[in-house]
């Protein structure tokens, strides 16, 4: 491990771990009372207005991405890369038609993988269910690998420790709330993250001088502010296109627009969206200012964080540590609902035992939040890369989900042999490109050989699906358990 | 130095790593200088680094060579010679590639945004209609 210096006291660091482990928890727990169904549990009971609604698509979308990857973007990649990462904020926006129409083909809806299933029919369904479950899996393992280092770099907590409490937090309250657990405390953490984002960025605009930071970048890193510099022009639509592709096929988003009241799930990713978009700007504007700043970054993963704490002393480190705790609390809570909601209703009920009580869901769900949150923290224990080399591998699989996704919702030709074969050669393409040219091109190369495909298969296909298909009844989970 | 001695990068970033040669150095007052030139003899080098971290992630450098190499200080003293030089190529992708997908991902999105827009410009609106399921137009 290669050290990085520490800008919090340890005890500060510990003092302050273990309030915000305390108050999640107990938030969760507390929203999470009116969990009693199988449906309630899953989707907050279908009830979510516009207020929540839209904060928690926001904080959601506000992540260890955002806290951490910004800035990285801004460090590796320059004035393009901030830029190109703010453009993740039309993956939101283009959801918000999508959310509406989704509400109305599927008013009994549960998962992204229904909609796959019921279709495209079974090869795609599992294809999806790999790509899906990878793709989440993954981002929880670069969510507690940023709990980790982030709180190591800012309070010299051990990894191992700080990754360990972040993730068991998590998985206690969602276990104990569900989606009404996430929703909730996911209103609280974006009002944090609003808040902190606004104390940091006032804090480092007073302290940071303009004409040092101009004058350090050209002679030292004089690509950061070049519009020439190529890996960063190559990653603007990719990581466009990556966030567009997580948030279309992810159940996490899916998950949310069944949960939204009829009407309010257009306004509330709409909303999200512009709130987001500034938000990766601000936080990655202050890591082109860590040169001149004298920090050594021994991660790129890092600098934003540690340039916010480091410019504004304990105070600042603080308000990071919080801000960083919310973020990516809001993240590991709905990954692992909307992940264990995916297992429970598509592998569990539908795979495996198709006749299972409300009781024995809620007991499976349980157990598949405790599974994927131990299964994450044996992946994070060793460190094994950058936050975007971790969560970018996953690219090209989420970018060839786009095009079967808004055609499959959209037109009546599009078909199952455009979204099978799109979605497994634009990953394989995709993943080809990760290697020969980058991380930052593999969404976009993933994209559009799936796009290319799913057009030449809607060209040539005479089929026209019944939308009636897509409103699969299950009466079954909708009644009340009292399981706790 | 940990790192390979010569090393490419086609973005323009790289971590260096290193490690202390002594096993029983005090690190509290123990450091690292961390040097970098362009020239291979290191006539025209500076100081890039100097501290107790044991790596540095550097990024933005242009395309040409880069030379690097350590050695352990406390405050004045130097407590070890210079490690082994690293040289680092740096070798940007060529902006006909970056352009070229810079165009296929703008193909993309447009016609993304399109499908999308158009398609729910096309569906009716289940808030304004009470809508059955034979009623959801799209396509």
């Amino acid at each position: 491990m290669e050290h990085q210096s520490a800008v919090l006291p340890a005890s500060y660091g510990w003092v302050l771990l273990a309030i915000l482990s305390v108050i999640w928890i107990l938030l969760g727990m507390y929203w999470g009372r009116r969990a009693k169904s199988v449906e309630g549990f899953m989707l907050a009971g279908r009830n979510v207005g516009l207020a929540l609604g839209t904060a928690t698509a926001m904080a959601t979308w506000v992540t260890s991405n955002t806290t951490m990857l910004a800035p990285q973007f801004a460090y590796e990649l320059g004035i393009w890369g901030m830029i190109a990462y703010s453009t993740a904020a039309f993956g939101l926006l283009l959801f918000a038609p999508l959310a509406k129409r989704i509400r109305a083909l599927m008013p009994k809806g549960f998962t992204s993988g229904d909609f796959i299933r019921l279709r495209y029919g079974k090869s795609t369904w599992h294809l999806f269910l790999v790509i899906s479950i990878f793709y989440g899996f993954t981002w929880l393992i670069s969510m507690g690998m940023a709990g980790g280092i982030l709180l190591n770099a800012l309070a010299g907590i051990p990894y191992e420790v700080g990754m360990s409490v972040i993730l068991l937090v998590c998985v206690v309250y969602t276990l104990f709330g569900g989606l009404f657990a996430v929703i909730g405390t996911d209103y609280i953490q974006s009002l944090i993250i609003l808040i902190g984002i606004v104390i940091v960025g006032a804090g480092v605009l007073s302290y940071a001088d303009f004409d040092t930071s101009y004058t350090h970048l050209v002679d030292e890193r004089p690509m950061l502010i070049s519009v020439m510099l190529p890996a960063a022009i190559m990653a603007i639509f990719n990581n466009l296109l990556f966030g567009v592709g997580e948030i279309f096929h992810s159940n996490v988003w899916w998950s949310r627009a069944f949960a939204m009241r009829r009407g309010v799930g257009k306004k509330a990713y709409l909303l999200a969206g512009f709130f987001w978009l500034p938000v990766p700007i601000a936080a990655g504007f202050i890591a082109l200012t860590s040169g001149a700043l004298g920090i050594n970054v021994t991660s790129p993963d890092m600098v934003g964080p540690l340039v916010a704490a480091n410019v504004l002393g304990k105070i600042g480190a603080m308000v990071v540590f919080v801000v960083a705790f919310a973020s990516l609390a809001s993240s590991v809570d709905s990954l692992l609902a909307a992940t264990s909601d995916l297992i429970t209703e598509d592998i569990y009920r539908k795979l495996i035992n198709p006749k299972a009580s409300q009781e024995t869901l809620r007991k499976a769900s349980a157990y598949i939040i405790v599974g994927l949150g131990l299964a994450a923290w044996l992946v994070c224990l060793p460190r094994v890369g950058t936050l975007a080399t971790v969560l970018f591998f996953a690219g090209p699989m989420v970018g060839a989900c786009i095009w079967p996704i808004a055609t499959g919702l959209f037109w009546k030709k599009a078909n199952t042999r455009g979204a099978l074969w799109g979605m497994l050669s634009g990953s394989v393409v995709g993943l080809f490109a990760y290697f020969e040219l980058g991380w930052y091109t593999a969404s976009l190369i993933g994209a559009a050989v799936s796009m290319v495909v799913v057009l030449i298969a809607t060209a040539v296909s005479r089929h026209e699906f019944d939308w009636r298909r897509l409103d699969e009844k299950h009466p079954e989970l909708e009644g009340r358990v009292e399981s706790r | 130095m940990d790192n390979d001695s010569v090393s490419l990068t086609s973005s323009g970033s790289i971590k260096l790593t290193w490690h202390s040669q002594a096993e029983n150095r005090d690190t509290a007052i123990a450091a690292f200088e961390l040097q970098r030139a362009r020239k291979a003899d290191f006539s025209d080098a500076r100081t890039y680094y100097r501290g107790p971290d044991l790596a540095t992630y550097i990024s933005g450098l242009a395309n040409g060579d880069y030379y690097f190499r350590i050695r352990e200080v406390a405050g004045a003293q130097v407590l070890s010679d210079w490690s082994s030089p690293v040289k680092v190529t740096v070798e940007h992708h060529s902006l006909n590639l970056a352009f070229t997908l810079f165009g296929i991902g703008g193909v993309v999105f447009a016609l993304t945004v399109m499908v999308v827009l158009r398609g729910a410009r096309r569906t009716v609106d289940p808030d304004r209609k009470p809508v059955t399921s034979s009623r959801v137009e799209g396509g």
